[in-house]
């Protein structure tokens, strides 16, 4: 479920986890300013300091092969079940990607996800959680639906006109 | 037209180019990429910028040259940018080129090699340049890419200089005729006999201008009917009826032997066909618990059985068997017999040696050729494969097929072998997916179809299933060169082509037709509640899929009843064809049905008749239209009673009333009796060329003047 106070997402009627109430992937663990994903219901540690070290700026992301912008809405998170693994991840759709292909499982849940490529170059840059396990459901989580891989995508930090960044539950969708 | 002549390919180079020009592209994926195979980099490709019908990739060649094929070579794995439709194009500029080639890549990285048109029924096309047009990439947001372009063809000069001169004659020739063509339509008769004389180029076949005399200018139309007449003995409108759709009927075969029997149910039995003699040979099966090793032949002129032998084995012949495969040399008269399948459950004490035997037809006699083929250089113990003779050359080939071996799993599939009957050699022409860049690859299968053309030596392979996955591909074989070729990257793209997997498939060489009767859509669709049965025809010379049948969609209460009028949906039956009378027989096989343990082997026998129009109905429609002129004229000429009386008994004879548009306008052209024309001579003479122009559709486009008309190269701007 969506933690209150940490996911303003349900607030947004063109929010595509409205009618999911939610889902899976990236989880926000209440106390810290960090995010990451899961496949599993696998929850860190509130003194993780790796999460702890992480802010939720929002981030621009660009295709790495194009250049073709096609976030605006991005954040750093990581992938629960292997910390090691850091991804990118939004909670609406994002610009100028699209779906490919068809839908596969993971190792580690029971999501149903589909790859997504680049409109321009059609490169695929992540994936789209097209349907949450109950597993993820029921864990802790941000309703972040889309995922980018860090080595697809670039990312630069967006900052408002003085020079500040902004936080991500705090920013519009745009 | 089709024509894969060995000569053609021992000049074929791969031909060096550069970009001209592109339509758009997106900032790394430069045209230039296109000229680099690298299969492992993303960026080695151009992409364009848009995705809209408008992409090209224009290549100029550095000299020009006949272009006999295009290679795609593609990325290291699926790429969503893959043209899943595109057309090539060549010319000589790049503002007049004429389109070579329209067909589609398989998303995946294989490369894939097309042949290019390279030549028309005249002359062969010399190009400088070649535009890659993409139409559809395999989703339609995303934009085109190609990854690698290879061009082979003939490029030396002294051969490319003499088609260019062919060439450039040939379209200085086609602009005086079109011109020659509009100056007799319209009657200019000074200028066109001042261009043709001054010329000396032909508008068309003599004959057709003896024609053209005896019914526009002279009105001589008992001669016109004459000339028709002549020109069916000639078979000259042998084209025209080859265009002409099939019309089809089944008739289904209540035949026994003398004692009342006919061969029982069965699946995956085979059956061969003796034209001269007019026997059909049926050898074995699946009878749904047992192999069976019953051998029968069917005469078709006294349309009886006759069962050869009950156990072919008590002759020293093949044991009982089923997923084997026959061939029938009809020079020899002889019966080939190899493989077999052994179920999984039956495995575990088999004999899996691969025996190969031969019948001799005239003496009724069985020679057991191997006792184990894999032994001598030839197969092992395969089924589901096919086999094809070269009677003249005395020569077999097997492609495909499943081995059969203790451990069912994994599955191993056969490659192509030949086998010289008169050395008893086999010969492994092409292991399994064996691949060298320069070959289009030869995928091993089962469930396909392979035909052979004696004259050509070729070999047709169509389709079939690898490791459960439907192929779509048309290959060609070319024994002489030892190459393959690819006709059509992906047949079941054809519309409505749905259905072709266990489809059989039969082969005219003389009239270079391939007739296929579709199983199931797809393996894995067996229990598809959309059981119907299709019968397609592809013309090889005009390249053309057409669908002559297919069934409604009924339920099994219809398929079991006694009053079908055409075979119900089958798989692992047979169809053979006989040529000579354009007859394909089908037998047995095991029904279609939701429900598997419903599956029934089938015991029917069936006759598809294809039927195109005859010249004989073509002259009766030709001497219609002839008459028709001939009673107009008539009634401007002003004797009412003379043309009624001709309307009455000399038209009135070849009127097929049956066909209902001929009769309706029959009775109309008595309203002509009173019709008065102000301008005699000019109306006949627009209705004469008229009715001569209608005359033309009958005869090949080699003996006629153009189809174009020169009116219509006014460009209006």
């Amino acid at each position: 479920m969506v933690q209150a106070g940490v996911n303003n997402s349900n607030d947004s009627s063109n929010s595509q986890e409205t009618n999911d109430n939610v889902s899976s992937t990236t989880s926000t663990t209440t106390s810290t300013t960090t995010s990451a994903t899961t496949h599993r219901n696998t929850q860190l540690q509130d003194n993780d300091p790796n999460i702890r070290s992480r802010s939720k700026a929002v981030c621009k992301l660009n295709c790495t092969y194009c250049d073709s912008r096609v976030c605006v809405r991005g954040m750093k998170a990581m992938l629960l079940a292997d910390t090691r693994v850091e991804l990118y991840s939004t909670d609406v759709p994002p610009l100028s990607v699209q779906l490919v292909g068809e839908d596969y499982l993971t190792q580690n849940c029971h999501c149903k996800i589909r790859d997504v490529a680049c409109l321009t170059c059609g490169n695929v840059l992540g994936y789209h959680i097209t349907q949450p396990c109950q597993q993820c459901m029921d864990a802790c989580n941000n309703g972040h639906l889309w995922m980018f891989h860090t080595e697809e995508v670039t990312s630069e930090e967006r900052l408002d006109f003085n020079g500040t960044q902004y936080n991500y539950y705090n920013i519009k969708y745009n | 037209m089709l024509s894969i002549k060995k000569h053609h390919l021992e000049h074929s180079v791969k031909l060096s180019y550069e970009i001209y020009s592109c339509s758009s592209y997106t900032a790394p994926y430069q045209p230039r990429n296109i000229m680099e195979d690298k299969p492992s980099d993303q960026s080695s490709r151009w992409s364009s910028k848009s995705n809209d019908q408008m992409q090209y990739v224009l290549i100029k060649l550095d000299s020009m040259a006949i272009v006999h094929s295009i290679t795609f070579g593609k990325y290291h794995k699926e790429h969503i940018c893959n043209l899943k439709q595109f057309k090539v194009y060549g010319g000589l500029t790049p503002n007049n080129m004429i389109e070579l080639l329209h067909s589609g890549l398989r998303n995946n990285s294989r490369s894939e090699t097309f042949r290019l048109k390279h030549r028309t029924n005249q002359v062969l096309l010399p190009c400088q340049y070649i535009k890659i047009a993409p139409l559809a990439a395999y989703s339609p947001d995303f934009n085109f890419s190609i990854w690698y372009i290879e061009l082979k063809g003939i490029q030396s000069p002294e051969i490319v200089q003499q088609v260019y001169l062919d060439y450039i004659k040939f379209r200085e020739n086609e602009a005086i005729r079109l011109c020659l063509k509009h100056f007799r339509q319209r009657n200019y008769l000074d200028a066109f006999n001042a261009l043709q004389s001054k010329t000396k180029t032909l508008l068309e076949d003599p004959f057709i201008t003896e024609l053209y005399e005896q019914i526009v200018s002279n009105g001589d139309f008992q001669m016109a009917e004459d000339t028709m007449i002549n020109a069916a003995e000639k078979g000259l409108f042998e084209e025209y009826i080859r265009n002409c759709p099939h019309n089809y009927f089944w008739k289904k075969i209540e035949a026994t032997d003398a004692c009342g029997d006919s061969p029982c149910t069965r699946g995956g039995h085979q059956m061969c066909i003796d034209v001269e003699a007019g026997q059909i040979y049926l050898l074995g099966g699946w009878d749904g618990n047992n192999n069976l090793a019953d051998f029968w032949s069917y005469d078709i002129n006294t349309k009886k059985w006759n069962r050869i032998s009950h156990n072919t084995r008590e002759q020293g012949g093949p044991g009982p068997r089923s997923n084997h495969k026959i061939c029938l040399d009809h020079i020899m008269k002889r019966i080939y017999v190899f493989g077999r399948f052994i179920g999984r459950g039956s495995r575990a004490n088999a004999n899996f040696n691969s025996d190969f035997y031969s019948y001799d037809i005239i003496n009724n006699k069985w020679i057991k050729l191997c006792d184990n083929t894999a032994l001598v250089g030839g197969p092992s113990l395969i089924y589901d494969h096919q086999m094809c003779i070269d009677s003249e050359a005395q020569m077999i080939y097997v492609f495909g097929g499943r081995t059969v071996h203790p451990d069912t799993e994994p599955f191993t599939y056969s490659g192509l072998y030949s086998y010289n009957i008169r050395s008893d050699e086999w010969k492994l022409i092409r292991s399994n997916d064996e691949s060298n860049s320069d070959y289009v690859p030869l995928k091993s299968r089962i469930g396909h179809s392979m035909l052979l053309d004696q004259n050509e030596k070729l070999l047709f392979i169509i389709g079939g299933d690898r490791d459960n996955t439907f192929l779509n591909d048309f290959l060609i074989y070319d024994i002489k060169a030892g190459l393959v070729h690819e006709l059509i990257a992906d047949y079941a793209t054809h519309e409505d082509h749905d259905s072709v997997f266990t489809q059989r498939t039969t082969f005219d060489m003389d009239t270079q037709e391939f007739y296929v009767l579709s199983g199931l859509k797809d393996k894995r669709d067996k229990r598809s509640q959309a059981i119907k049965n299709s019968f397609w025809v592809y013309d090889l010379r005009l390249d053309k899929w057409t669908k002559i049948y297919q069934s409604e969609v009924y339920g099994t209460q219809y398929w079991e009843s006694d009053e079908t009028i055409e075979p119900r949906p089958r798989y692992a039956h047979q169809m053979i064809y006989d040529n000579v009378h354009k007859v394909q027989y089908v037998f047995g096989g095991r029904a279609v049905e939701t429900d598997v343990l419903k599956q029934q082997r089938l015991d029917d026998f069936w006759e598809l008749h294809l039927v195109r129009p005859k010249s004989e109905d073509l002259l009766r429609r030709i001497q219609f239209q002839i008459r028709k002129q001939k009673f107009r004229e008539m009634c401007y000429e002003g004797d009412t009673v003379k043309a009624l009386k001709y309307l009455q008994v000399q038209l009135g004879q070849v009127v097929d009333h049956s066909i209902e548009a001929e009769s309706t306008e029959f009775r109309e052209l008595t309203s002509y009796l009173f019709h008065k024309v102000e301008d005699k001579a000019s109306s006949s003479f627009n209705l004469r060329t008229e009715l001569f122009e209608n005359l033309l559709e009958f005869f090949p486009n080699t003996m006629k003047q153009p189809k174009d008309n020169l009116i219509d190269l006014v460009k209006i701007e």
